[in-house]
């Protein structure tokens, strides 16, 4: 009669709905009011034809029907039921996922992986990568570097990098002259400030020596530019950067906690840092970890001022001549950066002139070769590590969105074979005058309470994997990440609308069928031919999730390999059975003989322990990510033409080689009596001897030193050692210089001991302890560790790779097999007709199961097949980080197809079996 | 076409409380009884199937509610044809007519 599903129609019956939903209450007062009316007329009515009133009122009200029912059907047309039904659609909805545990145990698994593990990696991607730091406008903020075409020849500490492309070196290091400079003219700047790191401060609280492993030096404005307000106590100002004010700092929130136990006595308790007087004034906010690389949390905010002091000058003299504050600006209104940075450019080629005369090194030929002045966005602190790390947390990025989109895949495919094994559920409940829009929406409901499930499983589950990837920690240059694991909402909702909208989709897809259903079609008929585009679809999700699943193995299997090959490397010493620990006996760089008479006397004290094998210390430690490089020359052999004249260099106690484990191969080793005969001498490797000296016998021959400072000029070679590694694995021996501990120039007497035990390390943990405590009560003892976990933290990304890509695969293979297998039983299932026929005709059972499984083996193929395209463009992203095996090594790529179609192989075997025990007169009359 | 049997009569029952309102407005008590009274009490509509239709008709835009005093002083919710109802009746109406004399010449055919 009247079409009641036009367009229009539909929207203003929806409108209504909306509308009912916040006047519930009050149309339900209405109803029943309107239908007491109705009988009251109706009694009324009654009662004019003669009848007595109570009577009347009781024959109106039954005429009038079950009020309650009547209510309920005017509510379905006005949509209040759609609130009220919600409740029991959640109930029914519950009731029917607990009937298949099995069912909702992987949806609900597949889901919290897909959602968990996506959160926790974009949370840390965040963190890392893409949050600005925790100040007033971080977008306002500017950082200072210069950029030049040729290697400028001053002293610089702190890092500095070459574009490959243009050749020019970047550097964010400044000296203090140059600072001075460009403060006095920076009007386009509401404020600017200076910075460094300082590391390795011993601190004397309470009588307790320990050691700080990272400070910030700032200048007064520092606090002022950020914008930020202290979490207790002052902030530093610009009156505690002044020559000759007592010395102040501030501690980080983290090492209140830890250290002081948040005792809010701490402010203003006086204690040493590097023995220097220090009086804590105030505390830094919760979240902000300074401006230093990212995961750099320094604990100790200390004045510039205090520099010196604090012996964070390794030069001892002309410290105006070193390059090592790093400089951050706030732009204020007005003026845009380039017009700063022509105004400030003069003054900061001033200054490096004058710092080049300082050295005594000549100007620059023309002025073009003078550095420029650039600035770049500061909201995020120093970015250069950030940068090095993005390359890794792409790959873990890429990894994250493989899992969702092989959950959600997989999800899907659940979703539809469910939807069609309860296609007969669907027919009955239709043939009861069930709406089909209630039908849908009690699915759909289904489907969201499934996908709330999910989703609250994914939070510890995130949380979990978030505290795993920290502590498996990727480490660039040394650096580790100081990260709180943190969820971050929007990623959870975002990986959560993801899954969800999946789970709607492909809940809906066969509750839509469902409800067009035929049903007397239903009843009759079997399950045949619907199933043709429903598997094709379920096919489609497999393919997907094969070779997604095979990217997964293949990058499992790459780093796997790559780690193997990394723990096979030659490091040429003998690194098990070492223990290491570091000692800074003058921290303040003054006392150098006191500090290296220290040293000694550890270790002497250490070789008489029982156990101890042999026991030394170097400047250096090997294979620690740490180096120090120096320009070289061999005195009558002209300078190599290749431009790579520079060495590595270490400075090692008497010991040293026996300890490590490196053999001497000619000459002799470097010792402390060296010292008193005076001259200087030093051992240099095999590396070095085929590349300076061109394999020419150097023991006798002359170096020289053109960067020498303080230090001696010119080297006597008395030995040859053999090439041991020096701060990489992945990398060949370089040539390395080998001098006398006491010949270094640094003022600093820091020191990594090594300590060989005869027996198991472990054991000499305390004794050694024991050993320090006994030289000096208040040195503390930092960073004990042995040779191989030193080693082993090397290579922590790639095992951090390599465990989560085999987890994943491992999980991925999982649930491809149950999607294969749950595929091929639908299959089985719906051909029972075809199968039924096949074997009446004489089909023997094993042509049957070589059907069922050649079906199987063709979707695992194409997945495969598209796995090995996708796995090829893939593993060039990774190709920086493997060792020892190319991105595309073919064996791997080829174990991985190969194992995937063995589990096509026995994923459909159980479906085969079935297949070929099909009665055909069962089978033929099913149909 | 409808789609089943119930659909028939529930665009009927539809057509005829329009026409009962085209008179003037009214409460659910006073469209059954106009129904009746027309139909010379052939056509008796119960309040199971009234009340619903009338919520439903509201929804669609035909008729719209006021509530008022009823003629024995009682709050009462009286409905109203609007012109979108009076369109959708003679639609309706038409359509009726259309239908039935074609069923007619159906069953007076020899």
């Amino acid at each position: 009669m009247h079409d009641r599903n036009t367009a229009s129609a539909r929207l203003r019956r929806l409108g209504r709905r909306f509308l009912f939903l916040f006047r519930r209450n009050k149309i339900e007062a209405e109803m029943a009011e309107e239908m007491r009316l109705h009988v009251e007329l109706q009694a009324a009515e009654f009662r004019e034809t003669g009848m007595k009133a109570d009577e009347a009122e009781m024959k109106a009200r039954r005429e009038f029907g079950h009020m309650d029912g009547i209510r309920e059907r005017c509510r379905d047309e006005n949509g209040i039921l759609w609130v009220s039904h919600l409740g029991q659609d959640l109930r029914y909805a519950w009731r029917m996922l607990a009937r298949s545990p099995g069912f909702t145990l992987a949806a609900v698994l597949t889901l919290a992986l897909g959602i968990g593990v996506n959160t926790a990696i974009f949370s840390l991607v965040d963190e890392i990568l893409l949050r600005p730091l925790p100040v007033t406008d971080p977008g306002d903020l500017v950082l200072f570097h210069w950029s030049s075409k040729v290697d400028l020849p001053v002293p610089t500490s702190g890092r500095w990098e070459r574009d490959p492309v243009t050749q020019q070196t970047t550097c964010t290091s400044f000296s203090l002259p140059a600072f001075e400079a460009i403060k006095k003219r920076s009007q386009a700047l509401s404020g600017i400030t200076a910075f460094a790191p300082i590391s390795s401060l011993t601190v004397i609280a309470d009588g307790q020596a320990e050691v700080v492993g990272l400070g910030q030096l700032i200048s007064g404005s520092y606090f002022s530019v950020m914008g930020i307000a202290p979490a207790a106590g002052r902030l530093l100002e610009a009156t505690d950067d002044r020559p000759g004010a007592p010395g102040v700092a501030m501690v980080s929130y983290g090492y209140w906690m830890r250290r002081f136990g948040g005792d809010p006595s701490t402010i203003g308790r006086a204690i040493l840092v590097n023995r220097v007087p220090i009086t804590i004034v105030g505390v830094v906010p919760r979240r902000f970890p300074g401006s230093l690389q990212v995961g750099d949390a320094p604990d100790l905010f200390l004045p510039l001022v205090l520099a010196r002091g604090l012996g964070a000058f390794e030069m001892i003299d002309k410290p105006d001549a070193l390059w090592w504050v790093q400089i951050i600006g706030r732009l204020g209104a007005g003026m845009g950066p380039s017009q700063m940075l022509s105004e400030l450019e003069p003054a900061f080629q001033q200054s490096a002139l004058e710092s080049l005369k300082l050295v005594g090194a000549p100007p620059p030929k023309s002025p073009n070769d003078l550095p420029t002045l650039k600035v770049g966005p500061g909201g995020q602190g120093l970015n250069e590590l950030r940068n090095e790390y993005r390359q890794r947390w792409e790959i873990l990025t890429g990894l994250g969105i493989a899992i969702l989109a092989i959950a959600c895949a997989n999800l899907a495919s659940l979703l539809l074979a469910r939807g069609a094994a309860r296609q007969r559920e669907m027919g009955v409940r239709l043939a009861m005058g069930a709406g089909r829009g209630r039908i849908v929406r009690q699915l759909l409901t289904e489907s969201i309470l499934l996908a709330g499930l999910g989703g609250a499983l994914a939070v510890p589950f995130a949380v979990w994997v978030e505290v795993g990837l920290v502590a498996m920690q990727p480490r660039v240059e040394g650096h580790t990440l100081s990260l709180v694991p943190q969820l971050d909402p929007g990623v959870f909702l975002s990986a959560a609308a993801i899954s969800v909208l999946t789970g709607v989709i492909f809940g809906l897809v066969p509750a839509i069928r469902a409800s067009r259903v035929n049903i007397s079609a239903e009843f009759q008929g079997g399950t045949s031919n619907r199933a043709g585009s429903r598997s094709l679809l379920g096919k489609l999700l497999l393919v997907i999730q094969v070779a997604l699943t095979l990217v997964l193995l293949v990058g499992a299997g790459l780093f796997a390999g790559t780690l193997r090959n990394l723990a096979s490397v030659n490091v040429g010493f003998e690194s098990r059975g070492l223990l290491l620990f570091h000692l800074n006996p003058n921290p303040d760089g003054t006392s150098f003989k006191a500090g290296l008479a220290v040293d000694n006397e550890v270790a002497e004290r250490l070789r008489a322990v029982p156990g101890v094998a042999s026991a030394t210390f170097s400047r250096m430690p090997l294979l620690s990510d740490m180096g120090w490089n120096t320009r070289i020359g061999v005195v009558g052999r002209p300078p190599r033409d290749d431009g790579h004249n520079t060495t590595m260099v270490n400075f090692v106690a008497g010991n040293f080689f026996a300890t490590y484990g490196i053999p001497i191969m000619a000459g002799r080793a470097v010792d402390m009596a060296d010292g008193a005969r005076g001259g200087s001498v030093a051992v240099v490797n095999q590396a070095f001897v085929r590349e300076f000296f061109g394999g020419e016998d150097p023991l006798g021959r002359t170096l020289q030193r053109p960067d020498a400072g303080n230090m001696p000029a010119l080297i006597t070679v008395v030995g040859v050692a053999r090439d041991a590694s020096y701060s990489a694995v992945r990398d060949p021996a370089p040539p390395t210089i080998y001098f006398p501990y006491y010949s270094q120039a640094s003022a600093k007497v820091e020191a990594t001991f090594a300590v060989r035990a005869s027996g198991d390390p472990r054991m000499l943990v305390p004794l050694i302890r024991e050993t320090v405590h006994s030289v000096d009560p208040l040195l503390p003892l930092d960073d004990l560790r042995t040779q191989q976990a030193q080693i082993g933290e090397l290579s922590a990304t790639e095992r951090m790779f390599a465990w989560l890509s085999g987890v994943f695969s491992v999980l991925a293979v999982g649930l491809v097999s149950l999607g294969l297998y749950g595929l091929m039983s639908y299959s089985v299932l719906c051909r029972q007709g075809e199968i039924g026929l096949r074997i009446a005709l004489g089909a023997r059972p094993t042509q049957v199961i070589r059907m069922i499984v050649r079906e199987c083996l063709l979707v695992v193929g194409i997945g495969v097949c598209l796995g090995l395209i996708g796995a090829y463009a893939a593993t060039r992203i990774v190709s920086s980080l493997l060792f020892g095996l190319s991105a595309t090594d073919p064996g791997i790529f080829a174990a991985g197809g190969v194992l995937l179609l063995l589990v096509a192989v026995f994923a459909g075997w159980m479906p085969a079996q079935r297949a070929a025990r099909v009665n055909p007169m069962v089978a033929l009359h099913s149909d | 076409m409808p789609k089943d049997k119930a659909d028939l009569l529930q665009g009927t029952l539809d057509m005829l409380i329009l026409r009962s309102l085209e008179a003037g407005p009214s409460h659910g008590f006073g469209v059954s009884g106009v129904i009746r009274r027309f139909s010379e009490d052939a056509l008796q509509v119960e309040q199971g199937s009234l009340y619903p239709a009338l919520y439903r008709l509201e929804a669609e835009g035909w008729i719209r509610s006021e509530w008022g005093i009823s003629e024995n002083n009682r709050k009462a919710k009286f409905y109203e044809l609007t012109a979108a109802g009076r369109s959708q009746l003679r639609r309706e109406t038409a359509n009726w007519a259309r239908m039935s004399s074609a069923i007619n010449l159906v069953l007076s055919h020899a």
